[in-house]
């Protein structure tokens, strides 16, 4: 099974993906881990240090695809989550489109796609090119995160753009959003009121999860040390449950962005004038 | 269905990379990837120098993909200009690497300062210009570099010359008997008793472009590159502009008559209306020939023109205006330019059409079965699909446009040469009646050729027999009728009897 993990940047989709991967894990499962990202830090809380990239392994053996192995591109985790880093340019600067590219391909090469159970693709914030949207190329399953809050929706929306896109030719299917600091969920109802889709689980703002993050560990990780962690496991453990379900998941009809711009403006300017409104049209009715 | 991608004017590179290796000792580097520096290939086939094609590649390849150019593109302006000492490197990018939104402005600057020549950025957006605006803008560009640096430098000349004198503006390689129209040119000049102080760019010295501002006047004889520059000049150096196209007995003498004009304005005194006769009257033979019996049998005979805007412009008013041709259409690929090309011939054809898909011509062609046409080099083998005569009067150029003797096209040579091309494209009286006995130029059953592709009718042997003894001139309106009444009733195959029973049915 494949996984795209997408949302706006700066969402928590390496932090969702990396637990999510654990927890993949710790249901038996062998997952890998690729970090599409030219910041290379996907897989930073599973490793604990940042490792080399498919790039710079390239760029090393001078592109001999042939002395390439495994070992030199893929290096153990947390949990036994195996991990790749993409890599790619700095900014302005060469295409990280064609890298991600160029990953997927080097591992389908080293045949690393068929020896796992579960890969999880963590891709950047949007999806900018065809090169981004390549792990959709190779997805069963795209999963969305984001937060309450109108960017992410909107960046969310695009995202099931693409995934519509590509569920024409590819057996690709949006297995649903997972709301990352999230204490209310309003937003996010309207939004999937207008464009259905499953919402896996909703996460409350958790400053360990924060924590978790800079000291490069995974919740599993602390959680070892400090139980009382364990309910946080609890949620991305739910969110594998899921996937490992195989859920049917939705091709989204994405709304044109005009639209879902007034949608969600409409929300923060007009705030709960519709009840108030019908509620004197009754009184009317009433006389 | 189209079976295959067809464009009038290429992608802005080429544009680009023709103005620069137009100049004498300026090299051009390309940011691209293998595969789009076909430019050396077609330049150094076509114009058969003797000097390498001033152009070389940076690669874009998978390291520039992986990590970006780096050093890369720097380097190679750098060495460039160590080995080759060129006044002056254009770098460009094509359309394939602009994807990349790299910042080449920044890789000139960090050159310039190891470059002992001039280093710039071509600055044309690849996805909005093709390759005619694209050479405008870059010749505009290179000009305007040179004349602000020599500004700046306080080395502008004072004045103007003291003969009257001109700058011919938009001669380039791999354009449209260029080299030819430019030998015609300077020709004219000196018959006027003008002297020619710069030809820009072919063969030009980017040293010498700060002595554009002495002359007095700039010559653009086409529409497609030096207009820009032109209106630079006038703006900035209040210089005049003769921007008509001297080409045929008409236009010629209105571009000389406007040549007066301007220097006379300037304090000369100068009378063209003697040598205007003269060269109409006896030396062109353009002017007698077009009255004389040979061309009677062209009067009122019909003709689709098509191509760039200058050469287009200009035959669609020499053939209507000076041989009394009846031009059906005219057209051009200059879509950018569609005004200009619409004002200029509106009054001298019954349709204008302005194109880039060589099927919509195609079509129109087929339909409207000229005598002849004059096109580009695609129009030719629509002729050719169609049993049109055509004679190629504009770009994309081809190797067949580089004749080794000389055929300019403008100036008084230029209308002879004009001339006999048109006369010689019509198949002419005779002809007519020997193609009809012979039955045609070949014996191939070329009457099943058709422009639509999408038609998937066809002849029988005993169909296309009978379609064959129908007189010729006559034939292709049968045939598009039958055509049409097999269409109608879904007939896929025509036979004699589909032919006789459309014959009854429509009255062909």
């Amino acid at each position: 099974m494949k996984l795209a993990v997408y949302g706006k940047g700066g969402i928590g989709k390496s932090t969702t993906s990396c637990n999510i991967s654990v927890a993949l894990a710790r249901r038996g499962k062998k997952v890998l881990q690729i970090g599409c990202d030219p910041k290379h830090d996907s897989t930073f809380t599973l490793t604990g240090f940042l490792i080399p990239t498919i790039i710079d392994t390239l760029q090393e053996k001078d592109y001999h695809y042939e002395d390439v192995w495994s070992e030199d591109v893929i290096y153990k985790g947390y949990g036994g989550v195996d991990c790749v880093e993409a890599g790619g340019p700095p900014a302005g600067a060469g295409c990280g489109g064609y890298v991600v590219g160029e990953t997927v391909k080097l591992l389908k090469e080293l045949n690393a796609f068929d020896e796992y159970d579960v890969i999880l693709f963590d891709v950047l914030g949007d999806v900018v090119c065809g090169g981004f949207a390549a792990p959709l190329n190779y997805a069963d399953y795209c999963l969305i995160v984001t937060d309450n809050g109108f960017d992410a929706l909107f960046a969310a929306n695009r995202i099931a753009a693409s995934v519509r896109e590509k569920a024409r030719t590819h057996p690709l299917r949006l297995a649903g959003l997972i709301g990352n600091r999230t204490a209310k969920r309003d937003l996010i109802d309207k939004y999937i009121d207008t464009v259905p889709m499953p919402v896996l689980e909703v996460l409350p703002l958790i400053e360990d999860i924060r924590v978790s993050r800079v000291k490069g560990k995974t919740l599993f990780e602390m959680a070892e040390n400090d139980p009382s962690l364990n309910y946080v496991c609890d949620y991305y453990l739910n969110i594998a449950d899921q996937i490992l379900a195989n859920p049917e998941g939705v091709v989204p009809n994405d709304t044109p962005d005009r639209d879902l711009f007034a949608l969600l403006s409409d929300f923060y300017l007009n705030p709960k004038e519709l009840p108030k409104t019908e509620e004197s049209e009754l009184d009317l009715m009433m006389v | 269905m189209k079976l295959a991608y067809w464009m009038y004017a290429g992608p802005a590179h080429i544009g680009t990379l023709r103005i620069a290796s137009s100049f004498k000792n300026v090299h051009a580097i390309m940011h691209a990837p293998l595969g789009d520096d076909y430019f050396n290939v077609m330049r150094s086939m076509l114009e058969r120098e003797r000097n390498y094609t001033p152009v070389t590649a940076s690669v874009v390849d998978r390291n520039v993909l992986a990590r970006g150019s780096q050093e890369k593109v720097v380097d190679n302006i750098v060495r460039k200009d160590r080995e080759e000492h060129p006044d002056l490197i254009v770098l460009t990018p094509t359309c394939t690497s602009s994807i990349l939104q790299e910042d080449l402005k920044n890789f000139c600057d960090r050159a310039q300062i190891d470059s002992k020549g001039d280093v710039m950025l071509a600055d044309v957006n690849h996805y909005r210009y093709n390759e005619l605006q694209a050479a405008d803008r870059s010749l505009h560009q290179i000009v305007q570099f040179y004349l602000e640096k020599a500004r700046k430098k306080g080395e502008l000349p004072e004045g103007k010359t003291e003969k009257p004198s001109v700058n011919i503006i938009g001669m380039t390689t791999l354009g449209f008997h260029n080299n030819h129209d430019c030998t015609e040119l300077k020709r004219l000049m000196a018959d006027l008793g003008i002297e020619v102080n710069t030809v820009i760019p072919e063969d030009a010295s980017v040293n010498d472009l700060k002595l554009m501002p002495r002359a007095w006047f700039n010559l653009v004889p086409y529409r497609e590159i030096g207009v820009m520059t032109a209106d630079y000049l006038e703006r900035e150096f209040a210089m005049p502009c003769v921007d008509i196209t001297p080409m045929g007995i008409v236009d010629t003498a209105r571009c000389i008559r406007k040549i007066q004009a301007v220097i006379n304005a300037q304090g000369a005194t100068v009378d063209y209306e003697p040598f205007i006769d003269e060269q109409t009257r006896f030396v062109s033979q353009a002017a007698w020939f077009s009255r004389s019996i040979d061309c009677q049998n062209l009067t009122g005979k019909k003709a689709v023109v098509f191509g760039d805007n200058t050469h287009a412009a200009a035959l669609t008013k020499i053939l209507s205006r000076e041989m009394g041709i009846h031009v059906l259409l005219a057209g051009t690929y200059c879509k950018y330019d569609a005004e200009w090309f619409t004002n200029e011939v509106s009054d001298y054809c019954d349709r204008v059409l302005i194109s880039e898909d060589n099927a919509e011509i195609a079509d129109a062609i087929a339909q409207l079965e000229p005598a002849a046409i004059f096109g580009t080099q695609m129009e030719r083998h629509i002729g050719k699909r169609l049993n049109i005569p055509c004679g190629v009067i504009a770009a994309p150029i081809h190797i067949q446009n580089f004749p080794l003797g000389y055929k300019p096209f403008m100036g008084y040579e230029g209308s002879n040469q004009l001339v006999d091309l048109i006369y010689n494209s019509f198949t002419l009286g005779m002809e007519d009646h020997l193609l009809e006995i012979f039955g045609g130029h070949d014996t191939k059953e070329g009457i099943t050729k058709t422009m639509s592709a999408e038609s998937n009718l066809g002849w029988s042997r005993d169909g296309l027999a009978e379609l064959n003894k129908i007189p010729g001139f006559v034939r292709g309106k049968v045939k598009r009728n039958t055509e049409k009444f097999a269409r109608d009733r879904n007939i896929a195959e025509i036979t004699a009897e589909v032919l006789y029973a459309a014959k009854e049915a429509v009255g062909v």
